[in-house]
């Protein structure tokens, strides 16, 4: 309900906004009186500017300031305005009143009206865009000094959804823009340099140059086939024709901290917690004999292993260090950089925990014929590689995660043994008390700590660009994706606990090989008929994924049994040796081919109307089912433009209205759906006395759909850009309704089918929202500062499954070990929403659960609701009142979708002095939480929530009774574990100078040293280590906290230096 | 406005080059490179056994829970739930109730699995091209038929009656009367007694042990006329079209299985169990080492007359190693902690076995103890240290009794190897070398018809021979002749074939099973260690049959309903 009123709300504050620019309209004018002004004209540093327009306003009457900036002009009276315009700095318009020497200081261009943007195949000047986009530079990126692009960006663009996967570094984000689209992937578009990529977080933040997000459909459309999730656009950096060689290096030094410890128990604690947790069992756990150090937990000298501190780094080092260098001759330019980023993560000392990373870059332009002032021909390169080598820490799932086991782990088992007679020594082994339980640290060395990989990228194109007219652009280019790398494991025999020991050590390698092709053609053409100007393009493209291989080889007995020579070469094949292992898969096979065209067209940048068209044909559907088009339709009107808004032009600078409609593809599926298969991969049988003999057995994987075809996406978006007094105020807003249909889902498969069920077109949501952002800048004498605001509130909603429940069920045992599904995505409901039994409290005692009845109304007959329960347990709500607890009950208890996210940013600066500041933050939305395994592991560790626990009438009404048995209290997944998901974070803050200001000799462009400090402040009442949990076991499922890898809370240091 | 046209000319002509410079016609149609597509699979007697393979595979499961025999252990009134307190889906199964979760729905798919592709392969098996080897096309004709009649009965025994596609492709049908799903188990299993060779197992080449024979054939169909008629009270089963299958045909067929098969049954009852095998260091077992016992070997048993097999590739690296490689039975039946005296092994503690049948053995009937271990009884002649260091409430263990089976059950031995110094491990492990894992080291054959159930059937089925055919499985456990009443046919099934999935059958076609479940009330047990009694719940409503799992009736959207009772 909240809800809604809030986005009423935003309805009222945009149609006031309206109101009060339309009211605004009425014009004022009065009559003149001729005089002659004098002033000079300087620049912010104080030098004087030569050769600036100025142009009394409405007329052709005008003159230029001089050598020593200098000017004179004849004015007609108090009325008139002076307009002053220069090549790279921001236009002003003086009234002239009563004034006779007019002085002026021209501020250097903030690239705003005349800012060209960045759309599918071309750019175009902003004010002409009809599309909702946004537009951010490299530099505001690279300023937040985020080892991963999309970090930089949270908060800062609205209908933007970034989550980290986990705070472990390169682990990658979450990118969604306007809401989860899709039941898979439902990703963006990237495109870097006109190549696309699976994603860019191996991208070096300081090698973009501008960074475009294509929003709605009309913007996303040129993109057609693959943009129905929007399109995340990156130019990297390039040089200048004719600019001098500039050197640049960008470092910085930082230590990274666990922003919140978990607080678990100590020994002395979990002896008392686990006691009573038996004791309402009926059970007893002997302490005193079978924890080796009992007497010291109990005379204090010792409390325990706290398994999460001695997993933590601290004051973890991260550096990066960038060395760029672009310039230009007559004919050329060229941009190169190169640069390094380690990044150790806060959690595993022990393991290989560092995010290393080496990207170089180089991008280079020549002009091969120029003839009357125009570049005739024209040829480029832009060329990317990059090499990663990840940490190799176990997060995710309950069955694998490190950072879990380190949550769950006895604190009475101690790190190291006591003597060399123990099994695991130097390592203890388990106690008596807990055979099964092991060392997690020595565990996760065994598996991440010999884990060695790399992985190189490789992404860049060429292109000719021929303009044998003028305006007249003939474009081809033919650009490549690879990606390739290997990885190699030697994990030791592993002897800590009675049970998950191994006795011979283990060699696996893996190669892997991907690369896709693209070649794309364009034409484009400008030209004007008196006022009306349009823009054609049309061009073709053609995508082909020849390679997507890996080959992997496992071998027991090493012949070394250490890990530098853990090879598989190493590796003898030994008689019978099941565990050798050679396992490849080839995925190669997909395509396309693409026409696609663009008019643009406006009348005196009035009037805007942009027409797209795309034709797609994608290898993933069969023939007949290939192609699709998908038309989109975007118009605007610059009100600000009109001769009759001339008048209020002095405080609204711009008003934009725009819309637009289009409609977006996706083929998001697996290769070959539409072919009927033979499998032979696990359908082996072992016939014969010889057990090592396999033979081979073959099936049909799938149930070919022969029919299956483009998803598609459609979106309507209305919003508007006004910016007031002279561009300080910039304000723009935009609703949108996208609507995706024919979602590519697993058809709900009858067990009957005997076999894999196929792809079908069957489903659709629909994400609502509205999106604003607001940005305020000047200056106060010297201090320049700024502030930006952006919200989002978005609504999605699923409208279709296509089969008989409308549900596609989330799996069982994520939250914890036999506990049942938990999300899901239904009709009416959000995607992947927490699924449950809502609860009433805790029941305090006996009279309380006999108290809690139903009578038939037609039998009259009452019965106990829960007349399992004992006190202790949860009150579990009869919501359908049949007066028993079953699914018929469970309704959405959670969503993990966030209503709304929003972002704050601060910049000021001061005689070389500059702060910033940047805030992100949503809410809206809950997270489903458990560090434990109820079900099977009644002596796993708590954190000291469960000081809040029930234990004894009065003493709780949120957290059950502890129990050593399964309980339904806690295996019913209910709103006892969900949680409000709402934070504000204050992601950066930098402050920095500019030596340069104070040394005006230096021997450099600009000599900047800075602090930055990341994640700060988190302002949350979550009770878990960190409020943005990507985690999801789905690619639309997300929110489930199991203890999570957090982020970091960094202070670090930076030097910027241009020579 | 001309200078335009005169651009527009130019525009219109280099983008038609380009469009037709760009790509070939066929650019997007991919080949499939890397698995076959032709339509025309099954076209040689190479792709036939491939298919055949892919059709065996599905005998086995990864969800142990959901594994034939389990299921049907747990629900007879031999066994109890058993497992950890947490293992809902065993407690619901033996007090035929619902854990919450889809339960069954692996069980389900895997015969449908089966299903899908004998009927793929019996569709185009007229395509595959023998040559003049009649005899190799027959035999493997008959085992599709013979495999899709075991998955369908499969699928009988446990839900009734359910939907019956004969044809690949995708279906949305309402459950098959009853009548028409035997007819059609019946039909398939006569083309396979048909038409396959009559070899005797003796001369079957070793690299074939595993594929079904026309011996199996003729077994599996005593077992379905017996339950059938049984169950529904019938004299005949019936065939597809008319006609049906007299009882005098099956003892027929019954009466050539016994006579010319070259099974039979082995010498001592107790060599048939893996317990009894003894690593090259000698037995580890006092009793194998007091009884002189020998294991028989999976190979060598004459008396398994068809069986499910496993191999040592068990494990979680997919596509090599699959879980279902190895055997889950065993896993889920052996006592939970690591136990550290050979030979027992861990497992998951599923079917704690009734006191009620340990009580029922006829003294000197070598079958009690050859079958069961009993910790309630301080035998340290036979058990050695084992009982006296028995631990309850191991690991949580749910309804223990303290009596367990041995039939299928994890061994393990002092290792040979030179790494492990002495440690035990997987009697298989020693045998074939790896994985040393007690969650995949399991991997005795599954016997799903053993050469005494012939004889039993043939007797209960009213063999001329039916007095030599029971005297022959008691003689052998230590026993003297006994008339071969049904009664007393019951009592001998009970004990000769305890623990093999048989039992609950066998009370449901026989109607006892109400009776049977009566006389389990306040049994002693323990649960994680804390003494509580058992009664056990029947549901007669049920008709003895488990539920569809859910998904299934939802998904089919009112077409498939679900079994009453549930």
């Amino acid at each position: 309900m909240k809800q809604k009123v809030r986005y009423k709300a935003l309805y009222q504050l945009i149609a006031r906004s309206m109101l009060v620019l339309l009211l605004s309209f009425v014009a004022l004018s009065s009559f003149a009186q001729e005089r002659t002004i004098t002033g000079v004209i300087t620049d912010e540093s104080g030098g004087t500017l030569p050769g600036v327009n100025v142009i009394i306003k409405g007329t052709t009457t005008g003159t230029v300031s001089d050598l020593d900036g200098k000017f004179s002009i004849k004015v007609p009276g108090n009325e008139a305005t002076l307009s002053l315009s220069f090549v790279g700095y921001t236009g002003q318009e003086i009234q002239v009143g009563n004034q006779t020497i007019i002085n002026v200081t021209l501020k250097e261009e903030v690239k705003q009206l005349n800012e060209v943007v960045v759309i599918g195949y071309g750019t175009q000047k902003k004010v002409l865009n009809t599309g909702a986009n946004f537009n951010i530079s490299g530099d505001k990126i690279k300023s937040l000094n985020t080892s991963t692009t999309m970090d930089a960006l949270k908060g800062i663009s609205p209908g933007l959804t970034i989550t980290q996967n986990s705070g472990q570094p390169g682990s990658g984000t979450k990118v969604y823009i306007r809401g989860i689209g899709t039941n898979g992937s439902a990703g963006p578009l990237f495109i870097v340099d006109g190549v696309q990529v699976p994603n860019i977080d191996f991208l070096s933040p300081s090698d973009i140059e501008s960074f475009d997000v294509l929003k709605d459909a009309a913007s996303a459309a040129i993109y057609g086939s693959r943009a129905a999730n929007g399109v995340i656009m990156i130019t990297t950096k390039k040089g200048k024709i004719g600019s001098k060689t500039t050197i640049t290096y960008d470092g910085y030094y930082g230590w990274q901290n666990v922003a919140k410890v978990p607080q678990l128990l100590d020994a002395k604690q979990y002896i008392d917690i686990m006691t009573e947790e038996f004791a309402n069992s009926k059970r007893t756990l002997d302490f005193a004999n079978q924890v080796p150090d009992y007497s010291k937990i109990m005379n204090g000298t010792w409390n325990g292993t706290n398994w999460f501190d001695l997993f933590t780094d601290k004051n973890a080092p991260v550096q990066s260090h960038t060395l760029s260098i672009t310039g230009g001759s007559k004919n050329s330019s060229f941009s190169f950089s190169a640069a390094y980023l380690d990044q150790v993560g806060i959690l595993g000392p022990q393991v290989n925990n560092a995010y290393k990373r080496a990207n170089l870059r180089f991008n280079s332009e020549h002009i091969l014929f120029e003839k009357a002032g125009r570049d005739v021909l024209k040829f480029g390169e832009n060329l990317t590689y990059i090499n990663t080598r990840n940490p190799t820490i176990q997060t995710g799932s309950i069955y694998s995660s490190d950072v879990h086991n380190m949550f769950v782990t006895s604190p009475l088992l101690p790190m190291y043994a006591e003597s060399d007679t123990d099994k695991a020594y130097p390592y203890h082994y388990s106690i008596p008390l807990n055979r099964s339980e092991g060392n997690p640290i020595v565990n996760a060395i065994a598996h991440d700590a010999t884990n060695y990989n790399y992985d190189n990228t490789l992404v860049g194109n060429l292109y000719f660009e021929l303009q044998p007219i003028k305006n007249l652009v003939i474009r081809t280019s033919i650009g490549g994706n690879s990606d390739y790398g290997a990885t190699r494991q030697w994990t030791p025999i592993i002897t800590l606990a009675d049970i998950g020991n191994t006795t011979q050590d283990e060699v696996n390698q893996k190669l892997y090989n991907n690369f896709t092709w693209t070649m794309t053609n364009t034409v484009s053409y400008n030209f004007s008929i008196s006022s009306h100007n349009i823009s054609l393009m049309a061009g073709n493209e053609v995508i082909k994924n020849t390679d997507s291989l890996y080959i992997q080889g496992k071998n027991d007995n090493s012949q070394f049994g250490d890990a530098l020579h853990g090879y598989l070469s190493n590796t003898p094949l030994i008689g019978v040796a099941y565990n050798t292992q050679l396992t490849s898969q080839d995925n190669y096979g997909w395509g396309m081919e693409s026409y696609f065209g663009r008019l643009s067209y406006d009348f005196k940048e009035k009037y805007l109307l942009t027409l797209v068209i795309r034709t797609d044909g994608s290898a993933k559907f069969a023939q007949g089912h290939q192609w699709g088009t998908f038309p989109s339709v975007s118009a605007g009107w610059v009100a600000t433009n009109e001769s009759f808004m001339e008048s209020t032009k002095n405080w609204l600078s711009l008003l934009k209205v725009r819309g637009s409609w289009g409609q977006n593809g996706n083929q998001n599926i697996p290769n070959f759906q539409y072919l009927a298969t033979f499998a032979i991969d696990n359908a082996n049988y072992f016939f014969g006395p010889d057990k090592s003999v396999r033979t081979i057995g073959s099936y049909a994987p799938i149930i070919p759909n022969p029919n299956i075809t483009w998803e598609k996406s459609e979106s309507t978006d209305l919003g508007f850009d006004a910016n007031f007094l002279k561009n300080r105020l910039q304000y723009s807003a935009d609703y949108y309704d996208k609507v995706t249909r024919g979602w590519l889902v697993l058809a709900p498969g009858l067990g009957e089918w005997g076999t894999g069920a196929p792809i079908i077109n069957g489903g659709s949501i629909d994400n609502k929202g509205v999106e604003m952002s607001l940005r305020w800048n000047d200056n106060i004498g010297k201090l320049n500062y700024g502030v930006s605001l952006s919200y989002t509130y978005n609504k999605n909603e699923v409208t279709a499954i296509d089969n008989s429940e409308h549900i596609i069920h989330g799996p069982t045992n994520v939250l914890s070990q036999s506990t049942l599904e938990m999300y899901r995505a239904q009709v009416g409901y959000p995607i992947g929403y927490f699924w449950g039994y809502k609860t009433a409290g805790i029941f305090q005692d006996t009279a309380q659960i006999n108290h809690y009845t139903y009578t038939n109304p037609t039998t009259g007959k009452t019965n106990k609701i829960e007349a399992w329960a004992k006190p202790g347990d949860v009150i579990f709500v009869d919501l359908n009142h049949d007066g028993v607890i079953n699914d018929k009950d469970k309704t959405q208890i959670g969503d993990p979708n966030p209503h709304y996210i929003y972002g704050i940013q601060l910049n000021a600066d001061y005689k070389g002095f500059y702060l910033q500041i940047t805030g992100n933050g949503q809410g809206g939305n809950q997270i489903a939480k458990s560090y434990r395994s109820y079900g099977d592991s009644p002596q796993q560790n708590y954190t000291t929530d469960v000081f809040n626990r029930w234990h004894g009438p009065g003493t709780s009404n949120k957290m059950p009774i502890l129990l050593a048995v399964p309980d339904l209290s806690t295996l019913n997944i209910s709103d006892i574990f969900i949680e409000n998901g709402d934070f504000l974070r204050i992601s950066n803050i930098t402050v920095g100078y500019d030596l340069k200001s104070l040394i005006k000799k230096m021997p450099f462009q600009q000599f900047r040293i800075y602090y930055t400090g990341k994640n700060l402040f988190t302002f949350t009442k979550y009770s878990g280590l960190d409020p943005e949990v990507g985690y999801g076991p789905n690619s639309w499922s997300s929110g489930i906290d199991l203890g999570f890898y957090p982020q970091s809370k960094t202070n670090l240091i930076g030097l910027s230096i241009t020579f | 406005m001309k200078e335009v046209m005169k651009k527009l000319k130019y525009l219109i002509i280099i983008a038609m080059t380009l469009m037709a410079i760009s790509c070939k016609k066929d650019f997007l149609d991919m080949q499939q490179l890397y698995q076959k597509t032709d339509a025309s699979y099954y076209s040689n007697p190479g792709e036939v056994e491939q298919g055949l393979t892919g059709i065996y595979s599905c005998l086995t499961t990864s969800a142990g829970a959901d594994e034939p025999i389990f299921l049907a252990e747990l629900l007879s009134d031999d066994r109890f739930g058993g497992g950890g307190t947490n293992d809902l889906q065993f407690h619901a199964t033996d007090a035929f109730a619902s854990s919450g979760v889809d339960m069954y729905l692996e069980m389900y798919n895997d015969a449908y699995k089966g299903i899908f592709r004998s009927n793929l392969l019996l569709k185009r098996f007229s395509n595959a091209d023998y040559k003049f080897d009649t005899v190799s096309k027959n035999q493997d004709h008959g085992e599709a038929y013979f495999l899709r009649a075991y998955y369908y009965f499969r699928l009988a025994e446990f839900f009734g009656t359910i939907p019956m596609p004969l044809d690949p492709a995708p279906s949305n049908l309402p459950k098959a009367k009853v009548d028409d799903l035997f007819a059609q188990i019946a039909t398939d299993l006569k083309s396979a007694i048909e038409i396959m060779p009559a070899i005797p197992f003796t001369s079957i080449p070793t690299s074939r042990l595993g594929h079904a024979t026309k011996w199996a054939a003729e077994g599996l169909m005593a077992r379905v006329f017996l339950f059938y008629t049984g169950y529904y009270s019938k004299d005949a089963l019936p065939l597809p079209g008319g006609g049906s299958i007299t009882k005098a045909q099956v003892v027929t067929w019954v009466d050539d299985c016994v006579a010319n098969s070259g099974h039979g049954l082995i010498p001592d009852f107790r060599n048939l169990w893996p317990y009894t095998y003894s690593s090259p260091l000698g037995p580890s077992y006092p009793y194998v080492a007091h009884n002189h016992l020998h294991w028989i070997g999976d190979s060598t048993n004459i008396e398994t007359v068809f069986a499910i097999k496993f191999s040592p590739y068990g494990g979680w690296s997919a596509p090599s190693q699959e879980l279902y490689y190895s055997n889950q039975l065993v896993l889920y039946m052996g006592m939970r902690l690591p136990q550290i005296y050979a030979p027992w092994a861990q497992g998951w503690g599923g079917g704690p076995v009734s006191p009620l049948l340990w009580d029922s053995f006829e003294p000197n009937d070598i079958r009690q103890v050859g079958s069961i271990l009993n910790v309630n009884i301080n035998d340290t002649f036979n058990e050695g240290d084992f009982v006296k260091h028995y631990k309850w409430g191991a690991d949580n263990q749910y309804q223990e009794t303290g009596i367990w089976q041995k039939k299928y059950i994890p061994v393990q031995v002092p290792d040979t190897g030179s790494k492990s110094y002495g440690k035990l491990i997987g009697m298989f492990c020693v045998m074939y070398g790896a994985p040393n894992n007690y969650q995949l080291w399991n991997m005795q054959d599954e016997v799903l018809i053993r050469f005494a159930d012939i004889l039993l059937m043939g007797a209960e089925l009213g063999s001329t021979k039916a007095q030599t055919y029971f005297d022959a499985v008691r003689i052998r456990a230590g026993l003297t002749s006994k008339p071969v009443t049904l009664d007393n046919i019951k009592l001998e099934r009970r004990h000769e074939l305890a623990f093999e999935g048989l039992r609950y059958f066998d009370l449901l076609r026989w109607h006892d099973e109400v009776d049977a479940f009566s006389k389990l009330v306040n049994i002693p047990i323990k649960n994680a260690g804390v003494a509580a009694t058992y009664t056990a719940t029947y549901r007669p409503e049920t008709g003895g049959f488990l539920p569809i799992p859910e998904s299934q009736v939802t998904n089919s959207a009112g077409v498939l309903l679900q079994n009453p009772g549930w």
